[in-house]
């Protein structure tokens, strides 16, 4: 499963939202690979992610992305992030 | 986990309380603070300014919570962060976290001291209550010990 964290230069909200996800996925024992990237990277034809993690007003810029959206209303929200993460990856 | 304290990276005179109105300003504030410090160049809150501007308010992360950066560039010196904590609600347009309480601004410059950082942001702030805690300070000190006492 290959997820990507995204914002707007790739080093700050998407790397904490990539913490706090592999984070979770450990707890949860799912296997997978996040990075943090930035809009630009991600919106490559050759992205390879499944799964987009973003926070709420990044999603209308990722408009037209084939992976799947997750947005994240609060990055620091363990149990957000775990329900979120359930859904789409089990 | 053990990490590097939060403290750590915040320069001394780079925690404030402010009271100035909008949301832009006060990012600017805390983005000045770092270039006063000497932890980034004088243009750093235009560049700061400048993405949230472009991008939208997608780095209010959580309830309450900014975390406003710029570019990685010639113009960040040391890897440091600063803290605004404003007295007044702020509105950044961000329609799940508004208003915004707490803005951290961060300078980046090599990646591995950038990561550490950022972990120890997180560590702090995924402690339930500490953003409540934060606003009820007064004064420097008290924000400095609430951030030593809850690392998780």
């Amino acid at each position: 499963m290959k997820i990507l964290a995204v914002c707007g230069m790739g080093i700050g909200t998407s790397v904490l939202l990539k913490m706090n996800a592999e984070r979770v996925m450990e707890q949860l024992d799912i296997e997978g690979e996040v990075d943090a990237t930035d809009l630009e990277t991600a919106l490559r034809p050759d992205s390879p992610a499944q799964i987009v993690l973003c926070t709420p007003e990044l999603k209308p810029q990722l408009d037209g992305i084939r992976a799947e959206i997750v947005t994240v209303d609060n990055v620091f929200d363990l149990g957000e992030l775990s329900q979120k993460l359930q859904k789409s990856l089990l | 986990m053990a990490s590097a304290s939060l403290n750590d990276f915040i320069p001394e005179g780079c925690i404030e309380f402010c009271a100035d109105e909008t949301f832009l300003q006060s990012a600017s504030r805390a983005a000045e603070l770092l270039s006063s410090a000497g932890a980034a160049s004088s243009t750093y809150s235009a560049e700061v300014l400048q993405i949230v501007n472009e991008r939208g308010p997608y780095m209010v992360v959580a309830p309450q919570v900014a975390i406003v950066h710029g570019r990685p560039s010639e113009h960040t010196f040391t890897t440091a962060a600063s803290l605004v904590i404003s007295s007044v609600d702020l509105l950044s347009g961000s329609e799940a976290n508004d208003p915004v309480r707490l803005i951290f601004a961060i300078s980046a410059t090599s990646d591995e001291r950038h990561l550490e950082m950022l972990q120890s942001l997180s560590n702090f702030l995924v402690v339930p209550g500490v953003i409540r805690e934060l606003q009820s300070c007064s004064t420097v000190s008290e924000v400095r010990q609430i951030i030593s006492n809850n690392l998780q």
